[in-house]
């Protein structure tokens, strides 16, 4: 049909008349999106987990039921060991998790299995098999182990890489398996490896590397790893959003500090008590801790610089 | 409510629960055509019942949409998204008209007080005032947009683009991401749309309006 034979239409008159209808400025979209869509995101947040605590229920349930056949079979079930930090699974003993080429996955640790307070980052192109209670085997890729200084010892959860096993004493490192090797590096605290009836201990800011093939623990190769460098960029991908609506500026910066693999320092005691007194208010922060550190800071009369220990010095501006 | 009814008989509710489902389950494609199809109409919602103040507009466009995040859940396509989103809209102009009265120590009980009653209930003007008798060239000139922005699915845009911006109907049907057939067939329903939206706003028909000299 050819636009310029039709026929002139009163509404086509009237809508020349009344011209262009008035549009927002694009600044005022850009901030009215940004807030609306962080809200939007939490949201999604808030229904995912209620789906698993439904998807939980049910398996709960479920398993009771296996409870109560095997009772009566004597076969056996399988235990729940873990979930999705976005709620969309569950995992039980003997199952896989994979991640593909996007993102990767976080997993929480069930406190049934006495593991609470350890959660799981493992980066894309990854996969580890759940293989017992306390026990991951990292079949490929990198996995992140971040668990509960406090509760190291009752909390215990073992990485098994090849015949070398990875034990946490209340730290956060990454395991990586290439091919034959594995790499561990620890950010903080320390990480117990053990072969056998051999072991060694690894510390913050440090790196082993081992021969998967044959393991030797006496023979590893330490090298020094900056616990805020630009190696732990896929880990900080996957941090968890930090809420900030009515927490102190202290305390914010501290867990983004910590998410960061830095520590906070202030250039003096008023400043801590000012960062200590301020409140902030607003969504929860969708950003990598380092750019939601600065983000933060921006929004008060605190600025930060780096100092050449791994530590973030605040300052009044 | 006759406004209340337009956004019901378009072939866009199936559409709009769709879109919700998909924001519902974290489609970012979705949370952007829901933006920027419903932030712009819910501006000019705001806009002139704010008194025209562009932070008072940010600020109610804004707490307008956070509110409708959080119960998204509880949207069920009973009314069109435009239709609820309004709803919310009006609760927080009231909040805001009130929140005013207290700043200035007004006495007077925002529903008593003339103005703010008019700007609150403009809408309800816009449906029995007859523009031929009573209104302004400026206020039937409004009532377009609000007719426009009223109309169902992407009506209003395609509408818009036809005969403000001047695009053909291959360019229409390409920002839309559907067959020029199909586009053709959308405008012929979406002018009578506006027919039928204008009709319901003024009580009167668009063509009539549209011949008025003093619009000219």
């Amino acid at each position: 049909m050819n636009d310029h034979n039709e026929t002139p239409d009163p509404v086509a008159q009237l809508l020349r008349k009344a011209g262009k209808r008035p549009v927002p400025p694009a600044d005022m979209v850009e901030r009215v999106r940004a807030r609306v869509h962080a809200e939007w995101k939490q949201e999604v947040s808030r229904r995912r987990q209620r789906q698993f605590l439904a998807i939980a229920a049910s398996v709960f349930a479920a398993i009771g039921a296996g409870w109560l056949m095997l009772q009566m079979n004597s076969s056996p079930t399988a235990t729940l060991v873990a979930h999705l930090q976005d709620g969309t699974r569950v995992i039980a003993v003997g199952e896989r998790v994979e991640t593909g080429a996007g993102e990767g996955v976080v997993l929480v640790a069930s406190p049934d299995i006495g593991s609470a307070g350890v959660s799981l980052r493992l980066a894309p192109h990854s996969a580890v098999a759940w293989s017992a209670d306390k026990h991951v085997e990292l079949l490929s890729g990198q996995i992140y182990v971040d668990s509960d200084t406090a509760s190291a010892d009752n909390h215990m959860l073992v990485v098994n890489a090849g015949a070398v096993r990875i034990e946490h004493v209340g730290t956060r490192y990454v395991a990586s398996v290439d091919g034959g090797t594995l790499d561990v590096t620890v950010r903080d605290g320390t990480v117990r490896l053990q072969t056998g009836e051999r072991e060694a201990l690894l510390h913050q800011g440090e790196q082993g590397h081992l021969e998967l093939r044959a393991p030797d623990i006496d023979r590893i190769v330490r090298t020094t790893v900056s616990p805020s460098g630009t190696s732990w960029g896929w880990v900080d991908a996957l941090a968890p959003q930090i809420a900030i609506e009515n927490v102190d500026l202290h305390t914010v910066l501290v867990r983004l500090a910590h998410e960061a693999g830095l520590t906070v320092e202030y250039a003096s005691p008023s400043v801590e008590t000012a960062a200590h007194a301020t409140v902030l208010h607003g969504p929860m922060l969708d950003l990598p801790p380092k750019q939601a550190l600065q983000a933060v800071l921006a929004t008060t009369s605190f600025v930060s610089e780096p100092t050449q220990d791994g530590s973030v010095l605040v300052h009044a501006r | 409510m006759r406004l209340g009814t337009l956004g019901r008989k378009d072939d866009g509710d199936t559409g709009e629960r769709q879109l919700v489902d998909r924001m519902r389950k974290g489609d970012s494609g979705a949370f952007d055509a829901y933006f920027n199809e419903y932030f712009p109409r819910l501006y000019r919602f705001v806009l002139p019942r704010v008194g025209s103040d562009p932070q008072a507009t940010e600020d109610i466009c804004q707490e307008v949409m956070v509110r409708a995040m959080r119960r998204i859940d509880s949207y069920r396509g009973e009314a069109s998204l435009f239709t609820w989103n309004c709803q919310i809209a009006r609760n927080a102009i009231t909040d805001y008209w009130r929140a005013r009265k207290r700043r200035d120590e007004v006495e007077v009980l925002v529903e008593d007080d003339a103005d703010i009653g008019a700007a609150l209930e403009s809408l309800e003007l816009d449906i029995s005032q007859r523009p031929d008798e009573q209104q302004s060239r400026l206020e039937v000139l409004r009532l377009v947009e609000v007719a426009l922005d009223r109309l169902p699915g992407a009506y209003g845009n395609a509408l818009e683009w036809k005969y403000i911006d001047g695009l053909s109907v291959a360019e229409i049907a390409e920002r839309l991401g559907q067959s020029v057939l199909a586009t053709q067939s959308m405008l012929a329903r979406a002018r009578n749309a506006f027919r039928e939206a204008f009709s319901i706003l003024t009580g009167v028909e668009a063509d009539r309006v549209a011949a008025r000299a003093d619009l000219t």
